[in-house]
Formats: C-alpha cells, sequence, structure tokens
C-alpha cells in the first residue's frame, strides 16, 4: 500500500497534521533543522513524485483557508509560518555495545549523538511542531 | 608428448606463477582496480558526480519553476540519502524507501534555499534525473524569515 495524501489543501487542520510526517507534501521534518521560521504556503500546489518520474500525489492549493500574511505585510490566504525550535541542543551519550565485541572479546563503547530541546526529544522519539 | 616438452611447459608454468605473483605484489597491473576497490558498494562521491554530470538537467528543471531563477548554485556537499518509513497518520505503513536530496541556492543570493529530492529505487544508488521534485521552495531569508520567492 502505498501512501494517500490529502487531494487539497482545503481544510488546514487536515495540512498541518499531514505535513507532520515524512515524505508529505511541505513535510515540516525536512524545515525543522532550519534556524529560522519558514513560510508555508497552502494555497500553491504540490507535487510529489515515484522513482520513476510519475507523479504520485498531486495536492491541488487550498481555497477558503485563514487568512495569513505574506512578506510584504499583504493578508494572503493559506500562509503559515513554521517556527524553529531555539532550544534545540545536541546532546551525546556515550554507552556499552555488548553486541560488538573486539578481538578479545570486550565489548565497545560506542557514541550516540541526539536532539534534545522544548518540542523535540530524539532519544524519546518525541517530536512536536510550532507554527505561527 | 616428449619429458623435454613437459619440463619446459613446467617452467614456463613456475615463470608465469612467478612474474604474475611479482606484479600482483606491485599492484601495476591494469586489474589492480579490482583487487583495491569494492565495485559492489557505491560511495557517496560516485553519487555527486552522477549528478553532476546532468547538472543542466538539474538547473532547467530549478529553472522552469520560476522565470526569474536566472542561474542556480548547487551545493554538492549537501547530497544526502535519507530512508523514509512511509505512515499513515503515524501508524506506520508500506515498505521504506530511500530518497536522495540536493540542496541550492539560486541568482547568486546568498541566503537562498531550494531543495530537490529524489525517490530511489529499490537497491538502485543512482535516481533516474528525471524524476526530481522540489522538497522545499525557493526560499530567500528576509528579516530572519525564510520567505517563498515570488
Amino acid at each position: 500500500m502505498t501512501k494517500t495524501n490529502l487531494e487539497n489543501f482545503n481544510n488546514i487542520y487536515a495540512n498541518l497534521a499531514e505535513s507532520a510526517y515524512t515524505g508529505r507534501p511541505n513535510s515540516f521534518p525536512s524545515y525543522a533543522l532550519n534556524k529560522n521560521p519558514k513560510e508555508l504556503d497552502y494555497s500553491q500546489n504540490k507535487i510529489i513524485k515515484d522513482d520513476k518520474g510519475d507523479i504520485t500525489s498531486f495536492t491541488k492549493g487550498g481555497s477558503n483557508l485563514p487568512e495569513g500574511f505574506d512578506k510584504d505585510g499583504n493578508k494572503k490566504n493559506g500562509i503559515v509560518y513554521l517556527q524553529p525550535d531555539k532550544t534545540l541542543e545536541n546532546k551525546t551519550e556515550y554507552y556499552i555495545d555488548y553486541s560488538d565485541t573486539d578481538f578479545f572479546g570486550n565489548p565497545q563503547a560506542k557514541k550516540k549523538n541526539s536532539q534534545k530541546g522544548l518540542l523535540t526529544d530524539e532519544k524519546a522519539g518525541f517530536n512536536a511542531y510550532f507554527i505561527l | 608428448m616428449t619429458t623435454q616438452t613437459k619440463r619446459r611447459l613446467g617452467i614456463v608454468v613456475v615463470l608465469i606463477l612467478i612474474i604474475g605473483g611479482l606484479l600482483m605484489v606491485q599492484r601495476k597491473t591494469p586489474f589492480d582496480i579490482f583487487l583495491t576497490k569494492d565495485y559492489t558498494v557505491v560511495t557517496k562521491d560516485e553519487q555527486i558526480a552522477y549528478l553532476k554530470q546532468h547538472e543542466q538537467k538539474m538547473t532547467d528543471y530549478v529553472m522552469s519553476e520560476n522565470s526569474k531563477v536566472t542561474s542556480v548554485q548547487w551545493d554538492w556537499d549537501s547530497v544526502k540519502v535519507e530512508e523514509v518509513k512511509p505512515n499513515a497518520g503515524g501508524f506506520p505503513t508500506g515498505d521504506k524507501y530511500n530518497v536522495m536530496s540536493i540542496d541550492g541556492r539560486f541568482n547568486v543570493i546568498k541566503d537562498s534555499h531550494f531543495k530537490i529530492t529524489w525517490q530511489l529505487s529499490k537497491n538502485s544508488y543512482y535516481p533516474k534525473i528525471s524524476a526530481m521534485f522540489f522538497t522545499q521552495d525557493l526560499s530567500i531569508l528576509n528579516n530572519e524569515v525564510w520567505y517563498n520567492y515570488d
């Protein structure tokens, strides 16, 4: 079964819920590493292609979306801003890997990097997004 | 076959083995690449080289997205292959697949950015170039906010 994306962006709540996952239109995770807020326009069409180049998902830009503001301060429907997690920190942890032993059978010490912030806890597998 | 022929044959075989062994140790033959390089593993450099070969196609695609884009600067170091697990509202579904992505800038603007992505076929390391699509729109940094370029 392949993933099924929304046909159109008419419902802003459905749009935001969908975009919270990877591989979806306007996917937040891909923008989450930005240090600055990112404008997302749900009144625009979005396409996703498969490995052969066929369009597997065409999401039509939404109509009657809630009002937002574009860069010139003009009112425009369907604009939201994805906010970065400014509390995000890189954490390094050391652990002993018993499945990986050296020549003498000693377990190895391994390093693991993870990110933690108000909206993200990589270790716990938690991710949230702040939209304005 | 006389004894002399057998003896000559024996000497020739021994000589070939010795010369071959010496050549192998010195690694000077055209076949050495098979000894030193693992052809079953595709390195990132090879993937980048493949994309560089098709740079013009990629640039044309980005320029066709917006008529105001006159030049594209690719960030070759940003080439990345990631695994995507399809999901239905958070529940894993379907087979995992790999995507390759590359970042770029346009019109020689320092604070500009876009990202195009390919979905890779199963067991494939090179994408079909024409299968690219935008995962991050053309955007420029203005007052510390990334706005869509239009």
